[in-house]
């Protein structure tokens, strides 16, 4: 008897956790994303003998269009990385080209960081591509964090095995994401740091991702600007307009 | 007085002699044949891919040549340049950056080694003014690039195109270039061939932001020195915690693994060449020591000494033995040099095979003394030891039984 009640009990509270894991992860993707974005900030790829920084703006509409311009270094000044909906594209001045990318480059890093090709193409399906289940809650930055399980639907086209979000619970921060691969093993760990206030959002300024099969690898992304809701001209998502930029 | 005889006695029976010398002839014409064919085929390889490329000796950064990425540059300062350059036997020291990039043209891209070179030190070592194919060649201060044959066939490219270079910079900066074509190179290495573009080292190290840095140091050295000496000396030399030094067998084991093993099946094959040359050589000296025996009992039984019978045996056969291995060197001497020069140049199935391997389907003969020498000798030596026959049958002779018929 005792055991039939909490059986019972264990599956009503799951079915609540598993309702609710998806609005979190809704609330916390729209908050992140907005209508259309625009941020400044700066990417420092870290690697045990040196370390490179970049100056990137970076324009999003939805999850479908988004582009990013290199300010600096002076010798990669004018590269612009376009995203429109599964397809990428890569402006370079000094060739003055746009290559679109092959599927055959979505598993090389994004300009020379730790990310790949892949994951700034599909970064949005945490949504739609996942089922997520609420597995605990921890205190992360002092903060009081909602522990998430992500596993990847059965068609879904991602590279991930599982994904565990922090998300926390007062501003729907992704506070730190641990990547798994197929075998279940974790590759990559993602923590945020730094909250800041932009637009009214609250969010972890600091991102640092850290590949943790190459030991003293790690990508720090810091938001100087972020502004949510901002009016983006529709040819700056096109083609075309790369290489006028700025 | 016993040569005179010898002499006579070689001419007395002259289809017999006949038959001695040709089978010599003919053994130390294939085997000179053999070996200069092999041996001419490892140097050209040896030639083309170390000698006139990777060079005998290479100085890298430590780690670089397990894991050949453009971070593993290093900026090689003058009193090392130095230092290496007073080790006896050195001759000439490059300069060279060398990076994978994705080259492309109109629609078509490809992978290939982009190598910065110092064009003028780079002439020492290569004389790249023989392997320009089209073009001209890169000067100190050029812009432009030379690509190898095989690239400029793939892209159909002609000079003044434009190629586009997209590739992994140093300290994770891009390298993107876009370079005019001024020459093809036939590097005469199929390998080499399908991946090689070359720049100069300046437009190299802007290319990939690595200013000051090379990734290899090609060490060259001068004809005839051991360069594990030379390699073993720089080691004594210099910092070894910052350095791999390496030679051309630890870079490339797997060409010196191939030539070893490719000679080993050569030397079997002489050796049964060798094998059947002696039983050639057994038989005839068979049969004229069988045919003579009634000879020798009639000479023993007036008195003649049979130690002087058998320096008289001794004295035919080198005189035999002579004739026929002067005639086979005389003989082969023009065709090898002739295939020296002209080298063999191979055709169809056995082509394609050579040049899947990396190697150039040409094999010139190679042309050195001690070929000749070394197989005179050995067949000398065979004939020698052959001759211990007849002088038994002297020694045991016994003239009443030798001349009864």
């Amino acid at each position: 008897m005792n055991k039939y009640f909490l059986i019972v009990f264990a599956f009503t509270f799951s079915s609540i956790y598993s309702q609710s894991a998806l609005e979190i992860i809704k609330i916390t993707d729209s908050r992140l994303r907005g209508d259309s974005s625009y941020a400044e900030m700066t990417i420092t790829i870290v690697r045990p003998k040196w370390e490179k920084k970049m100056a990137l703006k970076s324009w999003s509409k939805g999850t479908d269009y988004s582009v990013s311009l290199v300010t600096s270094p002076a010798k990669e000044k004018g590269s612009v990385f376009l995203k429109r909906k599964k397809e990428a594209w890569n402006y370079l001045p000094t060739i003055e080209r746009t290559i679109k990318l092959p599927p055959s480059m979505m598993t090389q890093n994004w300009m020379g960081t730790d990310f790949t090709n892949d994951d700034l193409i599909k970064q949005s399906s945490m949504v739609v591509d996942y089922t997520h289940k609420i597995v605990g809650t921890e205190i992360i930055e002092n903060l009081n964090c909602w522990k998430l399980e992500l596993i990847p639907t059965e068609n879904a086209s991602v590279v991930w095995g599982k994904l565990n979000v922090w998300i926390d619970k007062k501003d729907y921060m992704q506070l730190k994401i641990e990547f798994y691969d197929e075998d279940l093993e974790i590759v990559n760990r993602m923590v945020g740091s730094k909250i800041n206030e932009y637009n009214g959002k609250k969010l972890p300024s600091r991102l640092e991702y850290y590949p943790l099969d190459d030991e003293g690898n790690k990508t720090v992304i810091e938001y100087k600007v972020w502004n949510f809701d901002v009016s983006i001209p529709e040819n700056y998502f096109s083609t075309q307009y790369v290489s006028r930029l700025k | 007085m016993l040569l005179k005889i010898a002499w006579r006695n070689v001419w007395r029976n002259k289809r017999r002699s006949l038959i001695t010398i040709a089978a010599i002839f003919i053994a130390v014409l294939l085997a000179i044949f053999l070996r200069a064919l092999q041996l001419g085929m490892y140097d050209n390889i040896i030639n083309n891919v170390v000698g006139s490329y990777s060079g005998y000796v290479q100085l890298h950064s430590k780690g670089y040549w397990d894991d050949k990425t453009i971070d593993n540059a290093f900026e090689v300062n003058q009193s090392v340049l130095a230092d290496i350059q007073n080790i006896d036997g050195v001759s000439t020291i490059l300069k060279r950056i060398q990076t994978g990039a994705l080259s492309s043209y109109n629609d078509l891209s490809k992978f290939v080694y982009i190598t910065g070179i110092d064009p003028e030190n780079e002439e020492i070592l290569t004389d790249w003014n023989k392997r320009l194919i089209e073009g001209r060649l890169l000067k100190k201060d050029s812009k432009s690039i030379i690509v190898a044959k095989g690239v400029a066939k793939y892209y159909n490219l002609k000079i003044g195109d434009t190629l586009i270079f997209i590739g992994q910079g140093y300290h994770g900066m891009q390298a993107v270039g876009a370079y005019p074509l001024q020459g093809v190179v036939d590097m005469k290495n199929p390998n080499l061939n399908n991946y090689s573009v070359f720049m100069t080292l300046p437009v190299a190290q802007d290319f990939v932001s690595a200013d000051n840095l090379i990734t290899n140091l090609v060490i060259d050295k001068e004809q005839y020195f051991d360069e594990n000496k030379i390699a073993q000396a720089i080691k004594s030399k210099i910092n070894n915690q910052s350095y791999d030094i390496m030679t051309w067998k630890e870079m490339t084991p797997e060409l010196d693994q191939l030539i070893e093993a490719d000679n080993a099946g050569g030397i079997l094959i002489i050796m049964i060449l060798y094998m059947i040359v002696t039983f050639g050589i057994f038989g005839t000296v068979l049969m004229m020591t069988q045919e003579r025996l009634y000879e020798f009992g009639v000479l023993i039984s007036i008195g003649m000494r049979r130690s002087k019978l058998m320096i008289t045996l001794i004295y035919e056969t080198i005189l035999l033995t002579f004739t026929g291995i002067m005639s086979g060197v005389v003989v082969s001497l023009p065709i090898v040099n002739y295939f020296n020069y002209n080298p063999l140049r191979l055709w169809g199935a056995a082509e394609a095979q050579l040049e899947s391997s990396g190697f150039e389907p040409v094999i010139p003969f190679m042309n050195s003394y001690d070929i000749p020498l070394t197989h005179s000798l050995i067949i000398l030596c065979i004939s020698l030891i052959i001759c211990v026959y007849p002088i038994l049958i002297i020694y045991q002779l016994h003239p009443i039984k030798a001349m009864k018929r």
